[in-house]
């Protein structure tokens, strides 16, 4: 027997001892090792398609959980910037109106509109109407100054 | 040692043959899953050691550098308050704009491997063109040796997207906007000296904008936020508002109507004249508020430094840099508050309370004037020598507006009395209106001014006041004899409308009693009703006055032919509730008070207590008169315009075709105004409507 076979026949002994004992007599095999037979997780195709589904599944989870919302928050966020962009455009266009109508509402603007392009002109001084504490309620005034402005006298 | 077939499998480490698993391929799988894992590890712990490097070492410089860039403190201008008249109507707004800044070095376009190449003439002369500016001042801005240069400000949103999409367009980069509030004052030269304006930096520069800059200036707000590139806010970013506070709002007692008639006046007053300047104030004597205040010539406070007339204008930009701002504060210059003016005769009143006050005389004394008078050795002549007034009595000799009365009055009550009363009626000092840079009256000091001061200042030569101080003074008269405080601004209100501070009116002093009070207004009725004022007067309406001519001081002599007409006037006299006083600086042509100032006063005085609706109560002879002058209008309508317009200038009346170039053809007149058989005074104007 050559040495290297010698070391193989110790080494089995060695083995059959630690499965049989030094009694030889079989021991009870245990429950886990009877199912260590199965072979490594990575390598079965039908492991590594399940390990494949769970790490799919995972990231789904992933996106679901973790990168979606991040991204609607994003999203969202995106809106409220733009809202608020909106919201400032049209309050600069509010004022900008706001001032465009003021500049036409003044006395003086209005008078030189009435008189230079409608022709109007101001009444005479004792054809104007006086309101009194003793004046009349009217229900339609402007028919009323029409009607009596130029019945003074 | 092989198990199975001993075949090798296409797929190499899937060996699963024959429902034997080849464990020759297991191993070399394994083998290559573990060297991938280790890979995979080591590839992660490089990156778990860059993490940590990153996050533990050099954590400060990072977070400060991230810090920085993602923080955005952006300030939130906050409205300057509006200026408002007496029935809330805003003279003074504020709104957003924008100002364009230019950074010198990123300004250009880039090329494609984002190299920045410098402006060209062609960008900066279309920059300058939106903007409105000058090339050479926009290309002299951008080519500082700045980070950052503010290139134009008050620009408006229409102009800010033109400039945007231009620069987008054409890709030129180092523009950048920013928010910003700017003034407006939507009526332009409207009030303008009682308003003022403000400088660049948006805080008030003179007026009211001035006075009042502590409640009308906000305070700022702060936006302090996480943004990405382009400035927008990145999710999960922490941000910090600080909102900004507007300012508060004005409430003037400046009636925007009124205000608008005193500047017709003074306007038309101006044109007739040719004077220097005309200055209009009417002041409420029960309270002290002031309703209208205007000048001519006046400025467009949105353009402050231009002036409104061309030619000024033009002057203007061949002055020097200093000379320029000497003009602008002349020009943004209140006189009315500011400066002081000879007052002539319109001085007269003051001498004539203090002298009926203190009973040296009465309504009704006879005087008698002899063209001159002697004081001293000095002989004063009356301004109708050397055809004088002869008999007259207080009453007329107010009327005649007679210099020799006056300084018998003024001597009977001796210098300290008098001067007691110009005390009493608030020439020597202040009048504490709420306006910046009030100015005070040159008064001859007592211990100089002698005899002969006492003379001249009894008939307004030889005293400056302000115009202000006038008439707060006349107004005592018509408040039975209260001197009030002259005010320009009634509250401060919130953006609501709650009101924060009140300004009430405030009584200075009794200056003198009801009954002198009462008998001055006849005095100054008369005038208006009997004398030297009529061509003020209104019919319908019981006003006082009295007109003023005083020779200007230039170069210390009176002799230079220039003068400066004035009118004061109040009404209704039974219940004074105006006060109008209009000074022309400077009139060619024929000077005098009454025909320079007196027009003007007439037409205030008629908008004005028609706006406030006093009635007017017009007598028989009255309404006989004003029927006498009227033409009954014919009908019109339905003729041609040839023969329309010959009909009414057979009739004494004129007309105009509307619209306006209507009269080059014969058109059928559609209608007319005033109407078939109103009643229009003669030579009215009758329009007719195409």
């Amino acid at each position: 027997m050559t040495p290297a076979a010698e070391r193989r026949t110790e080494y089995r002994y060695e083995k059959r001892n630690a499965y049989y004992g030094m009694d030889m007599a079989a021991k009870p095999k245990p429950e886990r090792e009877q199912r260590v037979s199965r072979p490594a997780a990575g390598v079965n195709p039908y492991v590594k398609i399940n390990l494949l589904i769970i790490l799919v599944l995972g990231g789904v989870m992933a996106v679901i959980f973790g990168i979606m919302p991040a991204n609607y928050e994003a999203s969202v966020q995106q809106e409220i910037n733009q809202t608020i962009k909106d919201i400032a455009a049209v309050n600069v266009e509010i004022e900008s109106l706001e001032i465009q109508v003021k500049n036409v509402s003044g006395i003086s603007y209005i008078e030189s509109r009435a008189i230079e392009e409608l022709g109007m002109i101001y009444p005479a001084p004792e054809q104007f109407v006086f309101i009194t504490n003793n004046s009349v309620r009217v229900n339609d005034f402007a028919q009323y100054i029409k009607e009596n402005a130029y019945e003074l006298w | 040692m092989s198990y199975g077939n001993g075949k090798r499998t296409k797929r190499g480490a899937a060996a699963w043959i024959g429902g034997q698993f080849n464990k020759d391929a297991d191993v070399r799988t394994q083998g290559r899953l573990i060297f991938v894992f280790a890979v995979v590890a080591c590839c992660f712990a490089v990156l778990i050691c860059r993490i940590g490097w990153i996050s533990v070492v050099e954590n400060g410089t990072y977070a400060v550098e991230a810090a920085e860039r993602q923080t955005k403190d952006v300030m939130i201008p906050a409205h300057r308050g509006s200026i408002l008249d007496r029935n809330m109507k805003e003279l003074a707004i504020s709104a957003v704009s924008y100002r364009i800044w230019v950074r010198p070095a990123e300004f250009g376009v880039s090329n494609k491997n984002g190299v920045k190449s410098v402006a060209t003439e062609e960008i900066v002369v279309s920059l300058a063109d939106k903007l409105g500016m000058d090339a050479e001042e926009l290309r002299s801005l951008v080519t500082q040796d700045k980070q950052r240069v503010r290139v134009a400000r008050d620009v408006s949103k229409e102009v800010k997207d033109e400039i945007r999409a231009w620069a987008n367009e054409i890709g030129i980069g180092g523009i950048e906007v920013e928010d910003d509030v700017s003034r407006h004052y939507p009526y332009g030269a409207f009030a303008a000296h009682v308003l003022g304006s403000v400088n660049d930096d948006g805080y008030g520069r003179s007026g009211l904008e001035m006075k009042y800059d502590q409640y009308l200036t906000g305070i700022a707000g702060r936006w302090i936020k996480k943004t990405d590139r382009y400035g927008d806010i990145i999710a999960y970013g922490t941000e910090k508002h600080y909102e900004e506070k507007n300012g508060l709002n004005v409430v003037l007692t400046i009636d925007e109507a009124i205000q608008h008639y005193v500047e017709k006046a003074i306007s038309n007053v101006a044109e007739v004249t040719s004077a220097k300047r005309v200055m209009g104030i009417v002041m409420d004597p029960r309270t002290g508020e002031i309703l209208a205040m205007g000048m001519t010539p006046d400025y467009d406070p949105n353009d402050p430094r231009t002036p409104i007339d061309p030619l000024e204008a033009e002057y203007m930009s061949t002055l020097t840099p200093e000379q320029q701002v000497e003009y602008w504060n002349k020009m943004w210059r209140n006189p009315m508050v500011s400066d002081v003016y000879d007052p002539g005769s319109t001085f007269k009143l003051i001498t004539v309370s203090a002298a009926l006050e203190e009973r040296v005389t009465t309504p009704t004394e006879p005087f008698y004037c002899s063209g001159t008078y002697q004081v001293g050795k000095t002989t004063i002549r009356c301004w109708r020598y050397p055809d004088p007034h002869k008999d007259e009595t207080l009453t007329q000799a107010v009327g005649n507006s007679c210099n020799p009365v006056m300084i018998q009055l003024a001597q009977r009550m001796g210098l300290d009395t008098y001067y007691d009363y110009l005390e009493r009626f608030g020439i020597r000092s202040k009048t504490e209106i709420d306006y910046p840079g009030e100015g005070t009256a040159l008064v001859q000091p007592k211990d100089t001014a002698g005899q002969l001061g006492l003379a001249t200042t009894s008939f307004g030569q030889g005293i400056s006041v302000t115009p202000i101080q006038l008439i707060s003074a006349v107004s005592a008269l018509g408040n039975n004899g209260k001197l009030m405080q002259p005010r320009l601004v009634k509250a401060i209100v919130d953006k609501d409308g709650n009101v924060v501070e009140e300004f009430k009116p405030r009584v200075v002093r009794q200056v003198v009693s009801e009954q002198t009070a009462e008998e001055v207004m006849k005095i100054m009725e008369f005038v208006v009703s009997d004398s030297g004022g009529k061509i003020a007067s209104v019919p319908g309406y019981r006003i006082g006055g009295k007109t003023g001519t005083a020779e200007k001081l230039d170069n210390g002599s009176y002799k230079t032919g220039k003068v400066t007409g004035s009118m004061i006037a109040m009404a209704p006299m039974e219940d004074p509730q105006i006060v109008v006083l209009l000074i022309v600086d400077e009139p060619q042509g024929v000077k005098y008070g009454s025909t320079t100032a007196g027009p003007g006063v007439k037409e205030i005085m008629t908008n004005v207590l028609r706006h406030i609706n006093i009635t007017p109560v017009y007598t028989q002879e009255t309404l006989a008169k004003m029927q006498s002058s009227y033409v009954t209008v014919p009908d019109l309508r339905a003729m041609n315009f040839s023969d329309a317009a010959g009909l009414l200038m057979g009739s004494g009346l004129n007309y105009t075709a509307s619209p306006e170039g209507s009269e080059a053809e014969d058109f059928m007149v559609d209608d007319q105004y005033p109407k078939p058989g109103e009643l229009l005074p003669k030579d009215g104007t009758v329009f007719l409507y195409r």
